[in-house]
């Protein structure tokens, strides 16, 4: 994370000075030189990386409702069958924030939904029969949430 | 035939995730047991009393209070200080960007290479105005109104990428 600016105030992250608890010195080279990484330290940081990615997907697996800024890995399925930001998952989206986000059988469903979906969509990506059984499998659920979404826009007007 | 498979694999996946699950309550301390996790991999920002941005790796809720974990792959399950002032900065823009309590204690997940084996350190984290000082201390470095020290660890001075610039030989002369 980079230092930002906002007027002559300097914003620091905290790993930036959490160096300073490692080495002085390689805080004014970095700002002097710019980050350089030998390649031990390339395949370290690399590998951290990883985990630290997998370690996050192991948080959000164990509770759905986390806060967090990076993209949650959500709507899987849908945007493997029409893409990420096709009219059907966005569709499917707004059903799972306004219908079933609301009750706990729907937090539930939604919590299921996120431990069994991404590894499922990672070993059909690329299969295009797979695929579109998928588009077909989802077809129901895309008809429901129209239904509900409906529903519950009449509700609101009324 | 599609259909079975199908619903083969999603079972599957849900075994995974109670996996997850069971696997995450085996690595916390027995103080966060049932705490609830509040945020994962969040970027918190403030401008008082520093420019401060911090992304902490997780955040739990227990009896009104926050308690940081961050996690790092290490050879050796060690603390260093670094992690130390990490989460202490981390504290700090936390409590002044939501004005939630945030424990003084704070917790280092250290995995080791091979990815199976994680150990839990306890870490007492230092107070606002020493990570205060930190960043000014800093600040006043890069400025070059201060002399930075060389490094304690002989680990990460082999390894370094500046060691040509650092010259630490000279260190070693007095």
């Amino acid at each position: 994370m980079a230092a930002k600016t906002c007027g002559k105030k300097t914003m620091v992250s905290a790993s930036e000075l959490a160096q300073m608890g490692a080495c002085e010195r390689l805080v004014l080279f970095e700002a002097k030189y710019g980050k350089r990484m030998s390649r031990c330290q390339q395949e370290a940081s690399e590998r951290g990386r990883r985990e630290h990615a997998k370690f996050f997907r192991d948080g959000v697996r164990s509770q759905s409702d986390v806060q967090t800024s990076l993209s949650k890995p959500w709507c899987f399925c849908a945007s493997l069958a029409w893409g990420p930001e096709a009219p059907e998952t966005d569709l499917l989206r707004r059903f799972r924030d306004r219908i079933l986000r609301r009750t706990a059988a729907g937090r539930g469903l939604i919590r299921v939904y996120y431990s069994t979906a991404p590894g499922f969509c990672r070993r059909v990506e690329g299969r295009r029969k797979l695929i579109r059984a998928l588009c077909l499998g989802l077809k129901p659920a895309l008809w429901i949430a129209k239904a509900a979404l409906a529903i519950q826009e009449r509700k609101e007007r009324a | 035939m599609i259909l079975p498979a199908i619903a083969g694999l999603m079972a599957w996946q849900m075994a995974r995730g109670w996996r997850a699950r069971t696997s995450e309550r085996h690595w916390l301390p027995k103080e966060l047991q049932h705490a609830q996790l509040a945020f994962a991999e969040t970027t918190f920002r403030t401008w008082q009393p520093i420019g401060l941005i911090a992304r902490a790796d997780r955040g739990y809720r227990l009896k009104g209070e926050l308690h940081l974990a961050e996690f790092k792959t290490r050879t050796h399950a060690v603390v260093h200080s670094s992690d130390v002032i990490e989460l202490s900065a981390q504290r700090l823009v936390i409590e002044k960007s939501t004005g939630e309590r945030v424990s003084e204690i704070g917790y280092v997940l250290a995995q080791d290479l091979s990815g199976k084996r994680r150990s839990v350190h306890k870490v007492w984290l230092l107070p606002g105005a020493d990570v205060i000082a930190l960043a000014r201390r800093r600040e006043a470095i890069l400025k070059g109104r201060i002399v930075p020290r060389y490094t304690s660890s002989q680990g990460l001075c082999s390894q370094c990428a500046y060691r040509a610039e650092c010259k630490p030989d000279l260190r070693d002369r007095g």
